[in-house]
């Protein structure tokens, strides 16, 4: 194996230094110097620590169950499980931006057209961060480094002092897998005399609660930012409250014009009738489509019973074992479908008069 | 894999592949940057053995599943995976003879890693590599630029239903479950009941609404009706297990 290892000494006594991940100023414990370390091509590791305890977590999930549309014996048949600390490591790429930045702008002046050329100077910091794991896996969408940092500082990251009681991630995705490379930092803009200086990588371990519980032999989860208290993730049984009432709903609403259209067909004037379905074909079939698509939505509701599942701030209720495309669903295609080619045809037809070939 | 320590020789346990490691003998800070070779590491289950009948029992269940599983035996083992990067990609090949179809769909899995040390892992549970990576790079036709083998944990459950066996794989770091052979699903039963509850709410308001000559009467009627239908689709239901 090739590589290198090399041995990190006082530069004064020549003792051993006991260097931590991120930590650039180090005391010898021998002599007392202090120096800096710089070592190229290290990604220097910084962790944010939690600001929430156990309780505090747990508490936030339990609030986050008490929410509206989910299972109504939720809050008698859900458990506490399990509970784990984890460190997620995040990649935060920072730059200098610096230079002068030329806008062109045309004004109108006493109806000449002036160009006028206005130059700023900038200096701002950049920072871009992109996880160094598969937070998907986590059905976490993003941690935002700025925020935790409001609440708490970073610090250099002691690996053996975090593992004591969490469980720390290892980054997996590389640098250029995650798109945190200098490449990033590219101006292709005219008039941009901008440069990038002190671009620098680093690696930020966020925590994050996941706290499991159990409902009627199932295992749900959620994920709590230890720092903010944010829920990132959670998943629970949704309430089925609805559910029939849905049905019937749908199905009352589909049923009037079709029972008593029906009994018009039957005892009325049949010829009337028909004149009348004929006259009204087109509004009756959209109606209908309607009808159908209603239907379709209640049915899957009545059907299959649900998870609501939160990530960061979208709520979404995914239905349990629920085939791709329903048979109504299926209908409601092939009635839309055959609106929308029909609909394409008048259209073509209008635009293909009959009368452009005289 | 382990590295020599350049201060006192001893052998240092090395999981990254670039970064600090501390000499567990000397104590000494190490900078190590590897360029070439690969880095053997193991991920660190999470899942432990009792959390794997309700792990089994929440994915069967999600599946319309009947539940009432035993389980008869539980073994943990680690099984290789080579992953390479192609620039700005990673790739990911199961090292080993595929145990089951289904787990193809498995990646590996992101958690606390640990070096990979041969004379401290149960060798048992160790399943290793079936070729070299130079073989496998060749066949695939990759131009890897870093390559690392993991062993990626993973619980082999046998479970009874029925008496009928059937066998699971649950991925000890997420708690996925990959399996060939399900138990049946009642999904068409299901179906079925549900649909003839439908088709009896839809045939209450057929008949009320073709039955009744005003038709002012039939929507306060409807309403009247939602109250029994409401009742009588519970019951019919309530056998179903959701």
């Amino acid at each position: 194996m090739k590589g290198a290892v090399c041995h990190i000494s006082c530069p004064s006594c020549g003792a051993t230094l006991a260097l931590l991940e991120g930590k650039r100023v180090c005391t010898c414990s021998a002599c007392g110097t202090r120096s800096l370390v710089e070592i190229k091509d290290m990604i220097p590791k910084f962790a944010i620590e939690p600001e929430l305890n156990l309780q505090e977590a747990k508490l936030a999930a339990i609030k986050l169950l008490a929410k509206q549309n989910l299972a109504a014996d939720l809050k008698k048949a859900a458990k506490f499980y399990d509970a784990g600390l984890y460190y997620l490591p995040i990649y935060e790429l920072g730059a200098q931006r610096v230079g002068k930045m030329t806008v062109r702008e045309i004004i109108r002046k006493n109806e000449f057209l002036i160009t006028k050329e206005k130059a700023t100077v900038l200096l701002s910091d950049i920072q871009f961060q992109s996880p160094a794991v598969k937070l998907g896996d986590w059905g976490i969408e993003d941690i935002k480094l700025e925020k935790l940092r409001q609440i708490k500082p970073m610090k250099p990251f002691d690996s053996g002092k975090l593992e004591k009681d969490a469980h720390v991630f290892d980054s997996t995705l590389p640098p250029d897998a995650a798109g945190v490379t200098g490449a990033r930092f590219s101006t292709s803009v005219a008039g941009d005399e901008t440069k990038f200086l002190r671009v620098n990588l680093r690696i930020v371990f966020c925590p994050v609660w996941l706290i499991k519980y159990s409902y009627h032999n199932r295992l749900y989860r959620i994920v709590i930012d230890a720092v903010t208290g944010a829920v990132l993730f959670g998943r629970a049984p949704a309430g089925d409250v609805e559910r029939i009432p849905a049905m019937i709903a749908a199905l009352a609403v589909m049923t009037y014009p079709l029972s008593r259209a029906a009994r018009f067909l039957f005892t009325g004037n049949a010829m009337d009738i028909t004149g009348f379905i004929i006259f009204l074909a087109v509004p009756l079939f959209l109606l209908l489509t309607f009808f159908v698509i209603i239907v379709a939505m209640a049915w899957n509701q009545f059907r299959y019973s649900g998870e609501v599942v939160w990530r960061g701030e979208r709520i979404e209720v995914e239905r349990l074992n629920k085939p791709p495309e329903t048979g109504m669903e299926k209908l409601a295609g092939v009635m839309l479908s055959f609106i929308a080619s029909s609909a394409s045809e008048i259209k073509l037809m209008k635009s293909n008069r009959w009368y452009d070939g005289i | 894999m382990e590295v020599k320590c350049t201060q006192c020789g001893g052998e240092v346990p090395v999981e990254i592949d670039q970064g600090l490691a501390s000499c567990p003998y000397c104590s000494s800070s190490l900078y190590v940057s590897l360029n070439d070779g690969f880095l053997h590491y193991v991920i660190t289950p999470t899942l432990k053995e009792k959390d794997l009948d309700k792990t089994l029992k929440t994915f069967l269940a999600r599946k319309e599943r009947k539940s009432g599983l035993v389980i008869r035996e539980a073994a943990q083992i680690f099984w290789p995976y080579w992953r390479i990067q192609q620039d700005a990609e990673t790739k990911t090949f199961i090292a080993a003879t595929n145990p089951i179809t289904s787990l193809e769909r498995a990646s590996i899995p992101d958690g606390d890693t640990k070096p990979f040390l041969k004379n401290k892992v149960d060798k048992d549970r160790f399943e290793m590599p079936g070729e070299p990576i130079e073989d496998l790079i060749e066949r695939e036709g990759i131009s890897a630029s870093k390559v690392w083998l993991a062993h990626v944990p993973f619980w082999i459950v046998d479970y009874e239903y029925d008496s009928v066996k059937y066998q699971a794989w649950i991925d000890a770091v997420r708690g996925e479950v990959y399996a060939d052979d399900l138990p049946p699903a009642f999904t068409k039963e299901k179906d079925r009941l549900y649909a003839r509850a439908a088709w009896f709410i839809f045939a209450v308001f057929f008949i009320l609404g073709a039955a009744i000559s005003n038709g002012d009467y039939v929507i306060p009627l409807y309403v009247l009706a939602s109250v029994p239908l409401y009742y009588i689709t519970k019951r019919t239901l309530k056998g179903a297990a959701s």
